[in-house]
């Protein structure tokens, strides 16, 4: 599913994107596209701003310079009502799950069609069911997030984020601090997600994760891609900034 | 060149707080602004809002109830006692009357709210922001200002009246209780010279007041629980800033709005 060439056009397409926070400059003049039906892994050092650029990406930080080209729509210029509408097409699965502590998995899970669709109640609690099923916990939707696991509370963080069959959709270290079991589950869960033809970004440190579900890895440093490289041009011949983070050289 | 320096240092070392705390009050005044733009949208689910009531002001009615009657008694005893030596004791009901309804009671009221549910609020909002749940609600297209702020604010808009009204019931109380038993004042009396004593003009002017600074304590619990910082200290922080804060604001706010009720005759 690797598709470099320059006649396919992207589904995102990020041209000098700058970011800062207050007088710290984290990205500048960064550059991007995103395919669609890949995986996109996002490799860098602690603090290069892997996710601030997710952050980006889905409006919650808000550049200083640069274009972010979602479906040939500049999302950086456009308003809050436009936004919503945006934020259909962009899932984001948050780091530690970010599911609303005060509703149950299922509540969670029926969050963004109540609020974002007019999907009758009884269409909304089939495909909270059917979600369910899909990540392999059928019986969890009367539980609150505090009963769930980490690894548990990921998946469903990860499926809210796919309740509304997104465009494109963000992984902010889905496996961090996971055990191999889980990993393997939400590696599994993306690539089947990947299989259906859904686009993602995948931020993380966990390589064999990265390298198990990645169609191509991209390299943040200094506020810039540093490299892109394809997975099997990975194989062959790695850039040596990637095969220094693979190996475990590079913070 | 030596002065040259030492002024722009002086110029930077006040300068930097006194914009730093610009931007804090013109983010403020944004936030205010998104929640008042989502009023009428909060509005359209009543639940949440009925839901904010019950945690926010009826939970609240006991230690309101409580820190008024205290005060209504131990006002009794004090004014009691030093009038008496005047012979001035029987004007004890009009000054409790009067100091609750016009001051005390409002201000008791406020401040306890400001404690409990104000403390509360931004330690909940807080947890969300360090969890991502607020971010999570953006991500979702939803406006935190709509769905967390707004029934907070409309919750306390509406409650702190009722409350006030309580305390104002209670510190009477307390004053009656201890004026009928300490300083032999018969209570019918008590309730008449209550009664005589202050306007209804001013019940009614003390309880919409509070109704400002309900929503103003909401405002600023909200604001200080969604800036939190990342860790758990920096909840502790905006906590205690939330109610330190919204403590300031009833007590200086009651200053000039009872200045204000002053100049104009009310």
């Amino acid at each position: 599913m690797v598709m470099e060439t320059e006649t396919v056009h992207p589904l995102l397409s990020i041209r000098g994107l700058e970011t800062r926070f207050g007088s710290k400059t984290i990205h500048s003049g960064l550059d991007l596209d995103v395919y669609r039906g890949e995986i996109l892994v996002l490799f860098g050092g602690s603090g290069t701003g892997k996710s601030t650029l997710l952050r980006a990406i889905i409006g919650l930080d808000a550049p200083a310079a640069g274009s972010i080209l979602l479906e040939d729509q500049d999302i950086t210029q456009i308003d809050q009502n436009a936004w919503r509408e945006v934020r259909k097409k962009v899932g984001y699965s948050f780091q530690n799950g970010a599911l609303f502590d005060s509703l149950t998995v299922a509540e969670n899970l029926e969050y963004p069609l109540r609020e974002l669709t007019d999907m009758p109640l009884d269409d909304i609690r089939k495909a909270r069911e059917d979600m369910l099923d899909r990540i392999g916990m059928p019986e969890v939707g009367d539980l609150y997030p505090a009963e769930l696991s980490g690894g548990m509370q990921k998946r469903v963080g990860m499926a809210r984020a796919l309740m509304l069959n997104p465009a494109l959709i963000l992984y902010d270290e889905p496996t961090a601090g996971l055990d191999p079991a889980n990993i393997k589950k939400i590696a599994n869960l993306m690539l089947d997600r990947k299989a259906n033809g859904l686009t993602g970004i995948l931020v993380t440190h966990d390589v064999p994760c990265a390298l198990m579900v990645a169609d191509r890895i991209a390299f943040l440093y200094e506020g810039k891609i540093a490299v892109i490289q394809d997975r099997a041009t990975i194989d062959r011949e790695p850039d040596e900034r990637i095969a220094a983070y693979i190996k475990g050289d590079v913070e | 060149m030596k002065k040259s320096h030492a002024m722009q240092l002086f110029l930077y070392n006040v300068g930097t707080p006194l914009a730093q705390a610009g931007e804090v009050v013109a983010d403020f005044l944004y936030m205010t602004r998104d929640v008042l733009v989502c009023v009428p949208k909060a509005l359209k689910s009543p639940g949440v809002i009925v839901e904010r009531f019950q945690s926010l002001v009826i939970s609240s009615w006991f230690l309101v109830v409580i820190t008024s009657f205290a005060t209504g008694a131990a006002m009794a005893l004090q004014f009691g006692q030093g009038m008496s030596r005047f012979g001035g004791k029987l004007y004890v009901p009009d000054i409790i009357a009067f100091a609750i309804i016009r001051a005390l009671g409002p201000v008791f009221a406020c401040l306890m709210v400001a404690a409990r549910s104000g403390g509360g609020v931004a330690a909940e909002l807080g947890s969300m922001k360090i969890t991502q749940q607020i971010d999570a609600l953006r991500a979702l297209g939803t406006k935190p200002e709509e769905k967390l702020v707004a029934p907070i604010v409309i919750a306390l808009i509406l409650g702190m009246p009722f409350l006030t009204f309580l305390a104002d019931v209670a510190g009477i109380t307390g004053g009656l209780l201890v004026s009928a038993g300490s300083l032999g004042i018969a209570p019918s009396l008590y309730i008449e010279k209550t009664m005589n004593a202050v306007p209804f003009d001013d019940l009614l002017f003390s309880l919409a007041k509070t109704s400002i600074f309900g929503g103003i304590i909401g405002l600023i619990a909200c604001f200080m629980g969604m800036r939190t910082q990342t860790g758990t200290s920096g909840i502790g922080i905006a906590t205690t800033t939330a109610i330190v804060a919204a403590n300031i604001f009833v007590l200086v706010g009651d200053f000039f709005i009872t200045k204000l009720q002053w100049i104009m005759q009310w």
